[in-house]
């Protein structure tokens, strides 16, 4: 049988919404979309669009959890609007070129960073310098980036929302990963460029 | 990836197996790439590392969820007073226009 829709006092007052979530939801934006005013925005927008669909809140998931998904679906909309603006440079640049010579092979090769995922992800001098890598990114190169490795989008999701296909997608994927690895090696593992393998 | 033939799939340089190991971070990669990057990473020191990388780095961007509190952000996460009680007057006007007349 299907449970009765939710009333309004189920919910609470929602302006207590914004004081029990706010916070949880801003800091789940802004790590997606590294900008504080744009995070606001869409928690605001969030808060707005889970007060006119409260109705439609089946109570099977928290209420918390109902209003990530709305918040979600808001940063893939960001992402999609963002993608727009974008200039596709994907046949004109190749940013990871001066990585690899003539015959394909690193021109400084990758060092040991000798470190674990654990130890970084606890560090939180470590996201600031991600957060600053990713920032000097092409846009278009980041943003594909994120959504995956953020777990914002599948690849076809990804595809669809940079307007491209999954193959100029996973170009990008290569060259942000390889961008982003350098800057790490250079500003976070501090290891200098050396000349040989 | 585009398909090789059994004798150039030993022959991929460093630049396509880094493209392969980014791939396949994101889905599997037909047979035949698979097992081209097999073996140029047995061969290569470089490439084995920069794939520890990316598995380290993956690794760690799953590990944001839990560890972002104050961290991705120079700035700390809180909505500004102005903006919640902005956000609470919208939402009072939401619910004002609902109200029957």
């Amino acid at each position: 049988m299907l449970e009765p829709p939710p009333t309004d006092a189920d919910l609470g007052d929602p302006a207590q919404w914004v004081d029990r979530y706010g916070d949880a939801l801003l800091q789940y934006a802004v790590t997606r979309v590294g900008d504080l005013e744009t995070a606001e925005d869409l928690v605001q927008e969030t808060f707005l669009s889970a007060f006119r669909a409260r109705g439609g809140f089946d109570h099977r998931a928290a209420f918390s959890t109902w209003l990530i998904a709305i918040l979600r679906r808001k940063i893939i909309d960001h992402y999609r609007k963002d993608a727009r603006t974008l200039v596709t440079t994907d046949a004109e640049l190749d940013e990871v070129a001066p990585m690899f010579d003539r015959s394909g092979h690193w021109t400084v090769p990758p060092a040991n960073w000798r470190s674990t995922p654990a130890n970084q992800a606890e560090n939180s001098e470590f996201w600031q310098v991600v957060h600053r890598c990713l920032a000097d990114l092409p846009r278009h190169l980041a943003q594909a980036f994120e959504l995956r490795e953020l777990g914002l989008a599948t690849v076809q999701e990804a595809s669809e929302i940079a307007g491209i296909t999954p193959r100029n997608l996973s170009v990008r994927l290569h060259r942000s990963r390889l961008l982003l690895r350098e800057c790490l090696q250079s500003k976070w593992f501090n290891i200098e460029p050396k000349g040989d393998a | 990836m585009k398909r090789r033939s059994l004798i150039s799939m030993l022959q991929i340089n460093c630049r396509e197996a880094s493209e392969l190991i980014s791939a396949a971070a994101d889905g599997e990669l037909p047979k035949r790439d698979r097992i081209a990057l097999r073996i140029h990473l047995v061969l290569c020191a470089a490439c084995k590392r920069f794939a520890a990388q990316m598995s380290m780095l993956r690794a760690a961007m799953s590990a944001l969820p839990r560890s972002w509190r104050g961290c991705w952000s120079d700035e700390t996460a809180h909505l500004t007073p102005e903006r919640r009680q902005a956000i609470k007057q919208l939402l009072a006007q939401a619910n004002d226009s609902e109200l029957p007349s």
